[in-house]
Order: structure tokens, then sequence, then C-alpha cells
């Protein structure tokens, strides 16, 4: 009888679903205006947005591949405020990998639109030669690096001791800090990976291997781990200089990727989308 | 995949990319008869180019110990365990490369060592194979072997690391060969980590990119041979040009070495790489393991090592004599009247040396101030 009851009660609650959350959109993002953009995952306003259940593919189309697919699919849900867009991805994950090293993955998610405006798209598998995508893209280790100020080698080998660094015998700061930047030659000639700036980068991409940093990031992120899987916003400027295929009003399509870093999923070993509708709502 | 010649094993095979060979090609040869694992090498590498945060567990230039030393742990019997038993025939190999063997969805064979594989640099240390028996004794033969085993990039015609790069962020220079990862394109995928077989490019955590060896290019560039080499007290170590067997000069030391007497080797020439680190293989470990290591030629040149170190007169005598005796790359050579000459390409002498030192013998009693002389400094 008690488990009749709460039967009856999960029953009612499907029956009311337009009272705890709107209808589930099936073919398409819609990202819907709102009058401040949503940037934290947890804002209970993000149930009050349509949700987009996309099944996620293996990476199978260039080597290397990815070798299984650890996650189904991914849940996005889209808002904008008439000047920045803000897109929530949320996929199932029972480890939360914030750690880059050694044979070491980081959780991470990105999201891929098309340069130019229009239906008119390239490949959805990081676009073609002449037609390039922008990609921004949120890991959990630079998010931890950023803001917990997550020091690789002291979270892989907490109980390490180097003896001495030959730039620790500089004279000054400004000399430690030159001298260290010479010993990691990544940092020093400006690559984004050994520096993260923020939560996501900005790239863009026309083919397979093309993967290219923009200058400048103009999205921003934010990643919460929490009930065994990931809730990321990825957000950016409508109708930004880069590109110009999102603004109100727009139909056009997105691409989603997810990279589970316990299961060694990094670079192209990841689980993607295809192209999906996104429709941007004209502001009401 | 396009198909290559990797003359090392002595046929056509399946590579990434079509073959682009430099227009030359850096190559060393490295003499195992004379490493007594000093690790001044390992040092003379580390203090130049690998004492920063994230490399503290990075050997570009490692020694180590065979049968039972790795660095990383177990990097090459994983990898042939992978491969299985593979047969040559005459010059040809007859089983698959990393690249032939690679599962779908790869481009390489190859596995990723845990960063654990990286903490015991020195692990099998002098550790000879078999035990010494309780009453055993010398009787002209060891029972027992080893040797040491320096390494660093092979700097390979068809660089697996590279081949591995999804984003072609690995290069190999077209005026000298040297491979190169572009640590401004580098993402720290790790696929190159996995897919090199030497295990010769290293994840830095805290810059999030792979690094390796560079061969120290700005030394080359000015024709001064790299650190390891200049340090090497053994002076087991020379740094040259090599050609491919075709066009292989005898005056060019590393080709006289390699082609002329096939008397250094490339270092596991089965997975297929083309590796340009040439060894003279040590003359006193079993032919089967050398075989294994060093390709079929390898009892014929400790044959051929053997022979001339009986022959005062051999050019080999003499080019061993040059052996770390300068800093400068050794572009050609010549062996007459009891001499060694290293030159540049253009014919001027870098340096000369006898090729036996002479030797003086002082008599123990001097018989001029009427005392016994005391053997000590």
């Amino acid at each position: 009888m008690r488990r009749l009851g709460i039967m009856a009660c999960a029953v009612g609650l499907a029956a009311c679903g337009k009272e705890v959350g709107p209808a589930p959109s099936p073919t398409e993002v819609r990202a819907i205006q709102v009058p401040a953009l949503l940037e934290d995952p947890m804002d209970p306003a993000w149930a009050r947005v349509p949700v987009h259940v996309e099944k996620l593919l293996l990476q199978d189309q260039t080597d290397p591949r990815t070798p299984e697919r650890s996650v189904e699919s991914v849940s996005v849900q889209a808002v904008h405020d008439g000047q920045r867009i803000a897109l929530r991805l949320e996929w199932p994950d029972s480890t939360r990998d914030v750690l880059v090293g050694p044979s070491v993955f980081s959780d991470a998610a990105a999201v891929q639109v098309p340069v130019a405006a229009g239906g008119d798209v390239p490949d959805a598998a990081m676009g073609l030669q002449g037609r390039p995508v922008r990609i921004h893209m949120w890991k959990a280790a630079w998010q931890e690096a950023v803001e917990a100020g997550q020091d690789p080698l002291k979270a892989l080998y907490p109980n390490a001791h180097t003896d001495h660094y030959p730039f620790e015998a500089a004279k000054d700061e400004a000399s430690r800090a030159e001298m260290a930047t010479r010993y990691a030659p990544a940092r020093a000639v400006r690559n984004p990976v050994a520096a993260p700036q923020g939560p996501t980068q900005d790239l863009w991409a026309e083919g397979f291997g093309t993967l290219t940093a923009d200058p400048a990031t103009v999205s921003r992120g934010r990643g919460i781990h929490e009930a065994g899987a990931w809730h990321v916003v990825i957000s950016r400027p409508l109708d930004a200089e880069a590109d110009r295929a999102l603004r109100p009003g727009a139909r056009t399509y997105a691409a989603f990727a997810v990279w589970e870093g316990s299961h060694g999923n990094v670079g192209a070993r990841k689980m993607r989308t295809g192209w999906v509708p996104l429709v941007i709502e004209e502001g009401r | 995949m396009a198909r290559v010649h990797n003359w090392q094993i002595g046929r056509e095979m399946s590579y990434w990319y079509p073959e682009s060979r430099p227009r030359r090609q850096f190559a060393a040869v490295f003499d195992l008869n004379k490493c007594i694992a000093c690790q001044t090498c390992t040092l003379a590498c580390k203090t130049t180019w690998t004492s920063g945060r994230g490399q503290e567990t990075m050997l570009w230039n490692n020694v180590e110990s065979k049968p039972y030393g790795f660095y990383p742990l177990g990097w090459d019997v994983r990898l042939l365990e992978m491969l299985g038993a593979s047969e040559w025939r005459g010059g040809t190999y007859e089983g698959r490369t990393v690249f032939e063997a690679a599962g779908p969805g790869e481009r390489v064979l190859g596995f990723r060592p845990d960063d654990h594989d990286y903490a015991f640099p020195n692990l099998g240390e002098d550790e000879c194979a078999g035990l010494v028996e309780k009453g055993a004794h010398f009787h002209g033969v060891h029972e027992a072997w080893m040797f040491y085993l320096p390494r660093i990039c092979n700097h390979c015609t068809y660089p697996a690391c590279l081949a591995s790069c999804p984003r072609g962020s690995i290069y190999k220079r077209p005026e000298d060969g040297v491979v190169l990862v572009d640590q401004a394109r580098c993402r720290g995928y790790q696929e190159c980590v996995k897919g090199c077989p030497y295990k010769k490019v290293f994840f830095n955590a805290a810059t999030g990119t792979s690094e390796k060896c560079i061969a120290c290019f700005p030394k080359l560039e000015q024709g001064l041979q790299p650190q390891c080499f200049e340090n090497c007290i053994g002076k087991i170590r020379l740094q040259g040009w090599v050609s491919t067997p075709d066009v292989a000069r005898d005056d060019n030391p590393v080709d006289y070495l390699v082609h002329g007497l096939k008397v250094a080797l490339p270092l596991f020439p089965q997975f297929g790489l083309e590796p340009n680190v040439y060894y003279i293989p040590p003359v006193h470990a079993p032919e089967k393991f050398l075989t294994m290591m060093f390709g079929p030629g390898a009892a014929a040149a400790v044959e051929t090592y053997q022979a001339a170190r009986k022959d005062p007169g051999h050019p080999l005598a003499g080019l061993l004599a040059l052996f770390g005796c300068t800093p400068r790359t050794i572009e050609r050579f010549q062996v007459a009247g009891g001499e060694a000459v290293a030159l540049t390409a253009a014919g001027e002498e870098v340096v000369r040396v006898p090729v036996r030192e002479p030797v003086f013998v002082r008599p123990a009693f001097d018989a001029g101030a009427g005392v016994a002389r005391l053997n000590t400094p």
C-alpha cells in the first residue's frame, strides 16, 4: 500500500509537469530571453528553462578515436539576456576529475557554433577548411586552477619535496619569475594551456587537427559537480566580433562535446553530438 | 596511411605521413662498451634544460642498466610484449611495426606509462642477468652480464610521437631532422607520450604540455655537439649526420660506422621508426639479447668491433679515438700515419689525436738518484 502511495504521488507530479517545469524541447535547443543572465548552473531559475536531451556519439571519425561511450546523453538548456547567451550542460559523471597530470585527465565540456550566420553549417566535426567553427571549452582543471588556486604538482604529489630549483637562487623576485618562465617553455611562449586565465577557452577550428586558441577569451564558465553529475554553464556574447551566428531571432546550430577524464578522454577522444538546431528567441 | 621506405628494416612500411626526409639528419653513435653510467650526460642535460617545476622526474637523457633497468618502468619489454614475437629474415623485418600493429581507432601501438613509472629512474641499476652462485669464480668468461644503455630522443625519421599528435603540434625540422614539440601549439593530450615507443616525450604537469629532447638545437646550429655529448667523460658519444645507405660516404664518421662498417646499430629497429641514435653493441652480452635490441646485425657488429681493436691501422680505431675529443660536430674524418683527424665539411682540421696514446714506462728504480720510486701520486 505504501509503495502504491508513492507511485500515485509520482504519477501526480508527472501529470502536473507544467507546474514543476517547462515542457522538454525534443527537437531543438531554445534560448529563451531572461531579464538577468543565468551563469550559476545551480540557479533555481534554470528549472523554468526547456531542456533538450541530445544523445552523445563517439568521436569515431578521425584517429585517435574514443574507444567507449561512458555517457549516454547530455541535457542542454539555454537563456540569453539580449547581450550574452548562456548554455547549461548537464551530464552524469560519477567521478569529479579536476586534475591534469601524467595519464591523468580532466573532465571537460564544449559548445561549438558556426562562424557564419544562417543554416548552412559546415561539418559538425570541427568544421571544414574555409568554413570555420567557434568552440567555447570549459575544463574542470582550468576552473580548479583559477578559482581554487590548485597547483597541479601539489595536488598530484602532496608529499613530494624538491630540494632546490635553480630559479630560486636568482637575486630578486623579477629575476626568479623570469628564470622560472624560462624553464617553463609553454608559458614562455604564452601557450594558453600553460597559464589558464579562466575556466573556459575560446577556440576556432576548420577541420580535424586545426583547433587554435583565440588571442582572448570572451566566454565565461562555471561547473559544479553534484549528485553524480556535472552541471556546467558556458556563456558568451551574442553577436560576438569573431562570429555572427548568434543573435536574438537567429535560427542556427550548436554542437556539444563532453570529456570524461576518468575514462582517459582527452583531445579527440571525446563524446560529441551532431549539430543541434539552436533557436534564439527574440526579446518579448 | 602512406607507404614509406625504412632501410633499417629492409622494406616498405605504413606510416601516417608520406616519406619526407630532412636535408640532413641529426644522428649519434654511442659506444656501449665504454659507458660507465656516471650520469654526467644526464646531469648536463638536466641542468641545461629540465630543472623547472613540472620537470622533476623528466630525464631527456637517461642511462639505464640492461637487462633489468628501465626508465620509465618496463618501457621496452611492455611494448615488445604487445608486439608479440616477430622474426627477421636476413635484413628484412617480417613482423609488424608499431604503425602496422596499431589497433582500431589508434594511430600507433603504444601505452602511456603511469606517473609512478617515472619515479624510479635508476631502478635495476647494476643488476646483472643471472645469479652469482656461491663458489662461482672467473674462468675466462663472465657467467653474468649487464651493460649500460644511455638514451636520448632518437629524432626518428618516422617519429611515432609526430604521427600520434592529432593536431600537428610535433614537427621534424627540414634542416636537421630534429623532432620538436611546438610548445605554443601543444594542448597536452599526451598522445605522443603514448605513441613514442622509446618513451622520450614527457608530460609536464606544471605547464600542461608535453616536452622532449631538443638535440640542443641552438648548439647544433653553431656546429657544436649537444650538451650530453660534450660532457660525456667516457667519450662514448659522437654526434654527426647520417645519410641513407645509397648515398653514404666513408669519410662521414656516422655513415662509416652505420653503413660502412655496420658496427653501429639502431635501437629496436623493429618498432619501425628508423631511429637515428646508433649503438655499438657491448661485446660481452649474449647475441640473442643484442639481436632483440639492435636487430640482426648485432653479432657481426661485435665481431667487427673486436677485430678492429686488434688492428691499430684500422680506421675504426682512429675514429673511436675522435669520440669526445672536440665540442664541434665532426663532419669528415681521416686516419693516417697513426693519427686521426677530425675535419669540417669544407675539409678544415678541427682536431688531431693519436690513434694510440704513447706509453711511457717509468722504471721502478731511479738509478740516477739511487732510489726506488713510490707508485703513489
